[in-house]
């Protein structure tokens, strides 16, 4: 995946192949860089006509006589690896390793057994003066080591040992944008790796975008599947549940009509009217000795109303019966509309209202 | 075969590809499929959903059949009844007046004026007869529950000369009509 993402993101390829160390060193004046014609005449001194092959800065030491610039140039060691658009000495990731181990003070030797041999430096502090290696076994890198610093008059005998790692490519494209000098390919394979690594990156962008607009579509596809899958089961209960729903406005059709009907039909279900009734109520209530003269009802909105002119013995009855008439049922109201002297009695004139019984 | 670009030609195309690309898928996916794509599960989704808010369930759809029948079963019979108690003949007031006429007689009435006619629906008996009271009351509450449906519009009693009472009685009876 992470080559995936570097070849999207246009990123070289890094990786270390075997070399040769030859170390070596220049002197600049004091505090310059040195240049590469000062690298340069250095290998000429030490090699005469022979292509300048790529190099390592080891370290740097101040003299009297300016900055002396410990390095190694790195000849390359067989074929490149193809797989890759820059490739950088194992010297190169090496020197790192030891680099990142903390320092004794004085001379002493930094080993890193690595799958390719043992490496063996030479350091003072955090200065490395010298890198060697890869030797087959420890033990003769360490005494071909101390052998050379013997003859530079230098003693060694603290021994650091370092760890070795595979480097990842982040480190490793760092490790090539820090040291642009220690590139062991030509320029003219360089170029045309990065052509090639180039036009890679320019098919997987496109198919990348093919694989985005696909990948969108296909999800949205996937929403339209669910989505008419969803619609396709309602449409489903539907179906499933129209016949019922037929039935339903059948009968609801049938059940207006049957009410349609019994409306047009209402007066026919009241009850017969129970004229009797009041009648009767009336007419258990006039007290002995009096009597009803006359009665006439009729019909009025919701009920009945009665005039009737009764014939009591005296004044006193006539309260009283009106009394005991609004205790008959179905009667609301009742209301002496006159009274007068008859004959030897008095006439009174009710008026009844109420409803059916 | 392998087509050999210029440099120029070829690092323009390598860097203008994807970007040509991406640009016209975008177009094409904003434009066309996507929003086709968009509109059609949109469209169903809210066809979905409406049927599943206005499609009610089978189990509710039987409680409200039952309902359903057992209200025109009630309004059935309710129908029923209102039809057996109207008169239904081709002559309602002489039907009303064949009814009642023997019915009050029986009674005790001694009728002296019988008038029938049917009008807006309704038969009318209008009568006038003489009768002691008991006897007036015994006719009221037969007519009272007469099967048919009877309804007494005006009802008045007074002394008549024969030391009975004289009665105006006027009765209606709905006829039959369909809706």
């Amino acid at each position: 995946m992470d080559q995936v993402l570097d070849l999207l993101g246009g990123l070289p390829r890094v990786a270390l192949s075997p070399s040769h160390l030859l170390n070596g060193e220049v002197t600049t004046p004091y505090g310059q860089d040195p240049s590469h014609e000062g690298i340069e005449a250095s290998w000429r001194d030490r090699a005469g006509d022979r292509p300048l092959p790529p190099w390592i800065l080891l370290g740097r030491r101040d003299t009297p006589n300016g900055t002396v610039w410990r390095l190694c140039w790195c000849p390359p060691r067989g074929p490149s690896p193809t797989l890759a658009e820059i490739v950088l000495p194992e010297g190169l990731w090496t020197l790192e390793r030891l680099a990142a181990e903390s320092s004794p003070q004085g001379w002493h030797l930094r080993i890193l057994g690595s799958p390719g041999g043992s490496w063996v430096g030479l350091w003072e502090g955090a200065r490395c003066e010298r890198l060697h290696g890869p030797y087959p076994s420890e033990a003769a890198g360490i005494e071909r080591v101390r052998a050379i610093a013997a003859g530079a008059g230098i003693e060694s005998t603290a021994e650091v040992r370092g760890t070795w790692r595979i480097p990842s490519a982040r480190e490793l494209r760092a490790l090539a944008e820090a040291y642009p000098e220690s590139e062991l390919l030509s320029t003219t394979e360089s170029v045309r790796r990065t052509g090639i690594r180039a036009d890679r990156a320019s098919v997987a962008r496109v198919l990348a975008i093919l694989a985005l607009f696909a990948s969108v579509t296909l999800g949205l596809g996937v929403l339209q599947a669910a989505a008419w899958s969803l619609r396709r089961s309602e449409d489903a209960r539907l179906e499933s549940v129209q016949p019922l729903l037929d039935r339903v406005a059948a009968l609801r059709i049938s059940r207006a009509a049957l009410a349609d009907s019994i409306w047009i039909r209402k007066d026919a279900l009241a009850p017969n009217t129970p004229v009797d009734r009041i009648l009767s109520g009336i007419s258990r209530k006039i007290p002995e000795g009096s009597s009803l003269q006359a009665l006439a009802l009729e019909r009025s909105d919701g009920g009945w109303r009665v005039r009737t002119e009764a014939s009591l013995s005296d004044w006193n009855q006539v309260q009283p019966l009106a009394q005991s008439l609004r205790s008959v049922p179905g009667i609301a109201k009742v209301a002496v509309a006159s009274q007068a002297r008859s004959g030897t009695g008095v006439s009174a004139v009710l008026e009844l209202e109420g409803e059916w019984p | 075969m392998a087509v050999k670009l210029p440099s120029g030609t070829r690092e323009i195309l390598r860097s203008l590809a994807p970007w040509v690309v991406a640009s016209l898928l975008l177009q094409l996916g904003l434009r066309v499929v996507w929003l086709d794509q968009t509109r059609s599960f949109r469209a169903d989704f809210a066809r979905a959903a409406e049927l599943r808010a206005v499609v009610p369930e089978p189990a509710s759809l039987g409680t409200r059949i039952g309902s359903l029948e057992k209200d025109s079963v009630l309004l059935d019979s309710r129908l029923a009844s209102a039809r057996g108690r109207t008169l239904e003949s081709s002559d309602p007031g002489a039907e009303l007046a064949a009814r009642l006429v023997p019915l009050l007689g029986r009674e005790g009435w001694k009728l002296q004026r019988v008038k029938a006619e049917s009008k807006a629906g309704w038969a009318t008996l209008d009568l006038g007869a003489e009768a002691d009271f008991e006897q007036i009351l015994s006719g009221l509450r037969r007519i009272r529950i007469q099967p048919t449906a009877l309804q007494v519009r005006r009802f008045s009693v007074r002394p008549s000369g024969s030391g009975r009472l004289g009665v105006e009685l006027q009765v209606a009876s709905p006829i039959g009509a369909e809706p």
